[in-house]
């Protein structure tokens, strides 16, 4: 009666997979990614190419896709970010880059391909990136109180404050305000500071933001009026006919985070299908359509370049000359640190 | 019960139904208002959130997938939760309650905690990732649901119209079907409403045991990072509002209307 | 139709009287179900939290040390009890709004719309809860519909910011998430109770209250009981909503958990606060029944 019902179980499931499978056919490529990154625009090659967009699987946030690796999801490529590709690396999860295969390997921005360059091996291929400064609500908030990040800091502005939901941009905000502006050679009296910072900080925060569209929301119906925010916030809201400011030069600084693509070792699909899709999303296109479209930077400096200074200006990409705080991968003991000292801070500890 | 305080009840349900639909009533407003802030005063009216629903592949499989899933999850946990009320309400046995806790425990581990242990055993014993691998979770997941309600429905059944049935030669089979099951049913539509529920709108074991095919709720956790996609995913929960509201409206009619074909009251229901 | 098969497969095989006990039969399925599922990962839950982990690796030595840190750091006793506090204020906000509801759903809709009526009641949960959390923060925000609502009709000046983005706002989303679950359990328990009996009370001279104190409650009680769980238990293990409408200081001991057994990289400390946490719900909840078990037996 029991093998039945398991029968029975087996025959509903069955049903069900042969209805919908689309599951990985050898020659599918399976790619790990953010929600919403299988925008087809990303990569016109590889459509162009193959006829078809690789097969996605998505994740909320890195740690997933890290447990789901880890616990033996077989995907190709996967798309975390900077802070992140040690510890896979670590955990055995990359296989270094053929960078002879990827066509625009040399106009890729410097900086960031070189950040995980492991005993000459490269294991990330830089794809989107962007910046962390302050955006204001300029008809609450005078442009000259956020010429520094000490207003974060200031009692009138208590509850009307946002800071992010992510360890490395609220870090990289507290070093920067404390006068730090390199982490990888942030010592422990650094980081005491910058805890302490933002010890305070937390007095002022309404809410901590968790993606562009809860911040928009926050800023738009006047919930908060200053945030540690993402350039793509400003960018989209002005699309929308918001009027919002962003200063990137605040004495102290600003930040850069930046994401990528790295080759899953033990991958199912073909490896040329691999490079196929890096190479696609190389494109000048593709560069293009990411800054202009989503906001965002692009790995490929060129064609980040070849945009003009005013478009990435405008998309708060452009240069500035107050200190970056450029989030390169730092020590994994101090990033654990951070970790865990950010999670009493936000409980009120 | 005084006309009074009858008054005072149906005031009570209404306020309690506005309560409950609160914030889905805000839906069609957002999904109409042309702007990608949702707040008031709003902006003005368009119909492109919903355009934009039409040719995006991956919704409709999300949104299909989902259904099997809710649907498959919900009857397969109420079969097993009719089984573990039954029979921890109706007999006493070795065992009964360290076996109806382990059946309860998925109520109290943490979804992550599931998500992840469950991920581990799929993947070791060799199986990939499907809506399968989901079915099973949302399965454990609602059953502890199912008996909670189950055992509600099946507790104080009055074993003397069993027995009467027995004594007058009823099969045990016969009895069940003519005494236990009308008793009964009303739980079992309230496991498979709850059970159907949570498993629609599950999206932490989605996550974590989803392969290449998404749920619903994963497809609208992506969607709704973006701020320029909020307006379509509200037009995207309006509709399936207006869907499921339609088609119970509908399914009500027609089964009226075949009642009163069959000349029978419209008093008699399946409830 | 399929249960009633697998009853009819059952039942029959149970009177061929070659199983111990139909009880034993009957609950078999589900229980080897759930112990197929969950014997591995429990036991594995259970081990991890014994050990230690640095960085990646998980060292296997055992140790006491993850309980420790479990209950006596502030930081964990402080969010264990709010998530506590905060669950039963949510159980009984919800079971209290949802008893009339059901009540009424019982008492007073013919036989023929109740069908509708349950549907009616489940439908606005079908839509996605971050989506109905998002519009939550509609309503309750700074420019939000109760905000503005009352600056229109002059009782405030200010838009209040004590609405959202602390526990009270956790307590009300999700009281709201909640609803149908706890309406549904009592509303079975209630149409089980035999009409005759209440015309007998009112028969032997009982008021409305009376009656309702005497017979309609206590008959109820096990959807009650039902109710108090389906909504307690998985309340404290809720980290969505602190996550999105907690604020600075909302979060909850499942926040804490996920943390652990994410970014923070210690799976050992996150099993012995997950497992803390489940023995003491599990506790909180066999007192709740061990103290309502009177209403909870069968007549037999």
């Amino acid at each position: 009666m029991q093998r039945m019902i398991r029968n029975g179980l087996a025959g509903i499931a069955a049903v069900i997979i042969g209805s919908t499978a689309g599951l990985a056919e050898g020659s599918d490529l399976v790619v790990l990614d953010w929600s919403g990154f299988d925008d087809e625009g990303f990569y016109q090659g590889y459509l162009e190419k193959h006829g078809t967009p690789p097969s996605y699987s998505f994740f909320g946030e890195e740690e997933e896709a890290f447990k789901k690796l880890r616990a033996g999801f077989a995907a190709d490529v996967a798309h975390p970010c900077s802070q992140s590709i040690s510890k896979w690396h670590e955990a055995g999860l990359l296989e270094p880059l053929q960078i002879d295969r990827i066509e625009r390997w040399d106009d890729v921005n410097a900086n960031m391909k070189e950040a995980f360059n492991f005993d000459g091996n490269y294991y990330m291929l830089p794809v989107d990136w962007g910046t962390t400064a302050i955006a204001y609500m300029p008809d609450r908030i005078q442009a000259e109180d956020v010429e520094t990040l000490q207003i974060f800091l200031d009692p009138d502005y208590a509850q009307q404050i946002s800071l992010p939901d992510n360890v490395d941009d609220v870090y990289a905000l507290a070093f920067l305000a404390t006068g730090v502006s390199d982490w990888t050679t942030a010592s422990e009296d650094d980081f005491a500071r910058a805890s302490a910072w933002l010890r305070d900080a937390h007095r002022n925060v309404r809410t901590y933001w968790r993606d562009g569209a809860e911040l928009s929301q926050l800023l738009a119906s006047g919930e908060v009026s200053i945030a540690w925010a993402w350039n793509e916030t400003p960018t989209t809201m002005r699309l929308d006919g918001v009027n919002v400011g962003y200063n990137r030069s605040p004495v102290e600084g600003s930040s850069t985070w930046f994401c990528g693509y790295v080759d899953l070792a033990g991958g199912p699909g073909d490896e040329s299908l691999v490079y196929d899709f890096f190479n696609a999303w190389l494109e000048a296109r593709s560069a293009e359509y990411i800054v202009n479209e989503w906001g965002y930077g692009h790995g490929n400096q060129a064609a980040v370049d070849a945009l003009g200074s005013d478009v990435l200006d405008a998309a708060g990409l452009g240069a500035v000359s107050v200190p970056i705080l450029f989030q390169s991968p730092m020590d994994n003991s101090l990033r654990e640190k951070m970790i865990a000292e950010f999670e009493l801070i936000k409980t009120g500890f | 019960m005084s006309i009074r305080s009858s008054a005072l009840l149906s005031l009570y349900v209404g306020f309690f139904l506005i309560f409950l639909y609160a914030p889905t009533l805000l839906l069609p407003l957002f999904a109409f208002n042309d702007s990608t802030i949702v707040a008031f005063p709003l902006s003005g009216f368009t119909t492109a959130w919903f355009a934009g629903l039409l040719d995006v592949p991956a919704l409709h499989e999300a949104t299909i997938n989902s259904l099997a899933v809710a649907l498959t999850s919900a009857v397969l946990a109420t079969c097993l939760g009719i089984l573990a009320a039954r029979a921890t309400t109706r007999y006493r046995f070795r065992l009964m309650h360290g076996m109806l806790g382990l059946i309860m425990l998925p109520m109290v581990l943490p979804e992550m905690i599931i998500a992840v242990a469950f991920l581990v055993v799929i993947l070791h014993l060799g199986f990939s990732l499907s809506l399968f691998s989901i079915i099973l979770g949302h399965v454990l997941l609602c059953t502890p649901f199912s008996v909670a309600i189950l055992r509600t429905a099946f507790q104080g059944l009055d074993h003397n119209y069993e027995d009467a049935s027995t004594d007058l030669g009823y099969s045990r089979w016969a009895t069940f079907r003519l005494i236990i099951v009308p008793m009964v049913l009303p739980g079992v539509v309230a496991s498979l409403l709850i059970s159907f529920t949570i498993s629609l709108d599950e999206f932490i074991i989605a996550f974590f045991l989803s392969g290449t095919e998404t749920t619903l709720p994963v497809y609208i956790w992506g969607q709704l990072r973006f701020p320029q996609r909020v307006p379509n995913v509200l037009a995207l929960g309006t509709l399936l509002l207006a869907i499921s509201l339609g088609l119970m409206i509908t399914a009500e009619f027609f089964r009226r209307r075949g009642l009163r074909k069959l000349g029978l009251s419209t008093q008699e229901s399946v409830l | 139709m399929v249960q009633a098969g697998l009853f009819h497969m059952i039942l029959r095989s149970c009177r061929r009287a070659v199983a111990p006990s139909p009880g034993l039969v009957l609950i078999s399925p589900p229980f080897l179900y759930a112990l197929i599922l969950l014997a591995a990962p429990i036991v594995g839950v259970v081990m991890l939290s014994f050990w230690s982990q640095d960085f990646l690796e998980i060292q296997r030595d055992f140790t006491f040390a993850n309980y420790q840190t479990a209950w006596t750091e502030r930081v964990y006793q402080v969010l264990m009890l709010r998530s506590i506090k905060v669950a039963l204020l949510v159980t009984v906000a919800t079971v209290l709004l949802a008893f009339p509801m059901a009540y009424f759903l019982s008492f007073h809709i013919p036989k023929r719309r109740k069908q509708l009526w349950l549907f009616l009641i489940t439908i606005p949960f079908w839509t996605s809860y971050l989506v109905r959390i998002f519009l939550w923060k509609v309503i309750l925000g700074y420019n939000g519909v109760i905000n503005g609502t009352l600056t229109t009709l002059g009782i405030i000046d200010e838009p209040l910011r004590f609405i959202l983005y602390n526990q009270a706002a956790v307590v009300m989303t999700l009281s709201h998430a909640w609803a149908p679950f706890a309406v549904l359990p009592i509303y079975v328990a209630l149409e089980k109770i035999d009409r005759s009996l209440l015309e007998a009370s009112v028969d032997l001279g009982d008021g409305p209250l009376r009656r309702f104190f005497r017979i309609t409650l206590p008959l109820a009680m096990p959807g009650v009981v039902a109710a108090v769980l389906i909504v307690f238990i998985p309340t404290v293990g809720d980290y969505i909503t602190p996550n999105l409408v907690g604020g600075p200081n909302g979060l909850m001991i499942a926040n804490m958990i996920e943390v652990q057994f994410k970014k923070a990289n210690n799976d050992p400390l996150g099993a012995a606060l997950a497992l803390s946490a489940m023995a003491l719900v599990g506790t909180m909840a066999l007192l709740f029944i061990w103290a309502t078990r009177k209403y909870l037996r069968s007549p037999s």
